[in-house]
């Protein structure tokens, strides 16, 4: 793999504007993406279909420089035989059947027929799909059509795949699935993956690093571990007598905070722990869970305070 | 990197099969960039238009068109094989419309259905389905990708207009009762045939692939195209009876096809009026079909390459700007 010899990046936007007639989608963005899987988050309208688009060479920056594995993707579309993309509209034929569509698709990225067969046969078996290979696509289900945009994607074996969505539209069962493979892609295949969505749930789960734009330009960059790393509050949660723990514990003198799930317990020193105890032989409350809370990447964008205890809900 | 799971059947362990799971293998074989990509673009295409790996349904049409022109060329082969074996020369001269330029100036009609129908199954769905932009994220550009849909139309377009005239001068040739004679006197028949058929395929395939790059619907890349067929023919047909206003017939898609035909084949009326001075014995069976072209030859060229060159050009610039 080419990368950027400083930084160790394998794409880079250095500075990139883009504008369209009145509305600047990108303003002066700065970006690297190194290998491992980096998730782009952002609001619909934020620039993260822009971002992709600018990396695949699909449209050129108003101003900045683009650098994917070492090339300028817009004068050198040889490089796109090295990247996969996985749109989040419809892009299927309806009337073909995967095995043969991605056996073409494998030929239009440079393979030649027997390697492009062979692989399209492998990488539908990865993605779960090996039985149902030779049935048109118009047949199949929401989930398996969103497998075939994978595979696609992933035909060529390229060396970064960039994922504009790949969980939308599909049930819960169908989304797991879906990020199970988005994982996989990376730690099994060795894929570079670049995964962009609205939901922070699924970047949480998926990724390594995450960007954060708003508004066109890059709000956070950074480690997902950076963001959920664990906050100086135990989560506490209950079988009965939530009202009597909560009082039992305001009288110790522990700020507390309530939300749906559970309590909130501000602090984490070991005293704490007893506190927390004696309050539950008191109101006889039966424990269900106790665990340190995590910062969840939606904080990112609500701005609730490191103490996850919802405001105005009392304090230490 | 692999794993092996050992099945036994029935407790022979010789019995076992080994099941091997390669996991996910990094390709390292050859990755031959734009060029086969374009190839692949361009079988694809010809697949396409032809059915060929689909069902019954998508080949239905494209096949009813070929197997209806190679119908009738054979029926005309047929005709002239039987006037000319029975009543020899006279005969075949008996047998009106067997000649090669008679099956092109109705096979036009019928190519020009087939090009309607077939060529919007190249660009519209790709467009529509949104496959388009799987296409722009390999290594190929735009232009590469329309060049290579318009090349895989113009191959198939060529093939079916040629194969109608290979089918009526097998018909020819073995009909006649000294077959290697018959060749012999009407040779230049093939180069002509062959720069005919090229000529009203390019043309035709200009035409259609354009129709179909602007259209998101097959359905209305067809109308169009029928419609743009039909319509100019009808209103040029009155100016065509005045030799002052002949150019405007220019405009008319059949007219300029028709009149490239007749030029080909038979040449100018100036022509054929110098050439009957010069040369009135028997030319051979087509006579009574060689009827030479009214217009100008310039003119004809003109219009034959404003028709080629200008909705090629459109279509190119229309499909440049979608990538940088």
């Amino acid at each position: 793999m080419t990368t950027t010899p400083e930084t160790g990046a394998l794409m880079t936007l250095g500075k990139v504007t883009k504008q369209y007639a009145a509305t600047v989608a990108l303003h002066e963005v700065d970006l690297s993406f190194t290998e491992g899987i980096t998730g782009l988050l952002g609001e619909n309208g934020a620039g993260k279909s822009t971002t992709i688009k600018i990396l695949l060479g699909l449209i050129p920056p108003t101003s900045g420089s683009v650098r994917v594995l070492g090339e300028d993707v817009t004068r050198n579309p040889l490089v796109r035989s090295r990247l996969g993309y996985m749109p989040e509209h419809d892009c299927l034929p309806f009337e073909a059947p995967a095995a043969e569509f991605l056996c073409h698709m494998a030929e239009v990225s440079g393979l030649p027929a027997t390697r492009a067969r062979m692989r399209a046969a492998d990488t539908l078996r990865h993605v779960g799909l090996f039985e149902s290979r030779h049935r048109p696509m118009g047949t199949y289900s929401t989930g398996m059509k969103q497998r075939v945009k994978l595979a696609q994607a992933l035909v060529h074996d390229p060396d970064i795949v960039l994922l504009d969505e790949p969980a939308a539209g599909l049930d819960p069962a169908g989304r797991d699935d879906m990020l199970d493979l988005v994982r996989k892609t990376y730690r099994e295949f060795g894929i570079t993956v670049v995964f962009s969505s609205h939901l922070m749930s699924d970047v949480e789960r998926t990724c390594d690093r995450i960007t954060v734009l708003q508004g066109g330009r890059v709000a956070r960059s950074g480690e997902v571990a950076e963001y959920t790393a664990e906050t100086r509050t135990l989560f506490v949660e209950v079988d009965g007598n939530r009202e009597r723990f909560v009082s039992a514990l305001k009288a110790r003198g522990v700020a507390v905070g309530v939300g749906k799930g559970g309590v909130a317990v501000q602090g984490s020193d070991e005293d704490l722990f007893d506190l927390v105890r004696d309050a539950l032989v008191e109101a006889e409350a039966p424990l269900r869970r106790m665990a340190p809370r995590r910062r969840e990447l939606a904080e990112l964008f609500t701005g609730v305070g490191e103490d996850g205890a919802e405001p105005g809900r009392g304090g230490r | 990197m692999s794993d092996a799971t050992t099945a036994k059947a029935g407790g022979d362990p010789k019995a076992g099969g080994v099941v091997f799971d390669i996991r996910y293998q990094r390709y390292g074989g050859p990755r031959e960039g734009r060029r086969r990509a374009r190839l692949a673009v361009y079988k694809d295409g010809f697949r396409k238009v032809l059915g060929l790996g689909r069902g019954a349904r998508a080949k239905l049409l494209p096949w009813a068109c070929i197997l209806l022109m190679v119908g009738i060329s054979t029926v005309l082969a047929s005709m002239a094989g039987f006037g000319q074996r029975t009543l020899g020369d006279v005969g075949a001269e008996m047998v009106p419309g067997t000649s090669h330029y008679f099956l092109y100036s109705f096979s036009i009609t019928i190519l020009f259905v087939f090009a309607a129908l077939m060529a919007p199954r190249l660009l519209c769905p790709d467009r529509r389905n949104g496959t388009l932009h799987l296409y722009l994220v390999r290594p190929l550009t735009a232009s590469d990708y329309v060049q290579a849909r318009w090349a895989a139309f113009l191959t198939v377009m060529v093939s079916v207009a040629w194969l109608p005239q290979f089918v009526l001068l097998a018909g020819r040739v073995l009909g006649h009762p000294e077959p290697l004679a018959y060749l012999d006197a009407n040779w230049t028949d093939i180069p002509k045939f062959l720069l005919a058929g090229a000529a009203v395929a390019a043309m035709v395939t200009a035409v259609s692939m354009l129709a179909s790059g602007l259209a998101t619907r097959r359905g209305y890349a067809s109308v169009l195209l029928i419609a743009l067929f039909v319509v100019p023919n009808a209103v040029t047909a009155p100016f065509a009876l005045n030799p002052q206003l002949q150019w405007v017939s220019m405009f008319s898609l059949g007219d300029v096809l028709g009149e490239t035909n007749k030029l080909i084949f038979n040449g100018t009326e100036q022509a054929a009026e110098a050439g009957a001075q010069v040369e009135p014995a028997f030319r051979g069976p087509d006579d009574m079909d060689s009827v030479p072209t009214q217009f100008s030859p310039r003119l004809l060229l003109a219009a034959y390459l404003g028709w080629l060159i200008a909705p090629g050009a459109i279509l190119w610039m229309y499909y440049r700007r979608l990538t940088p």
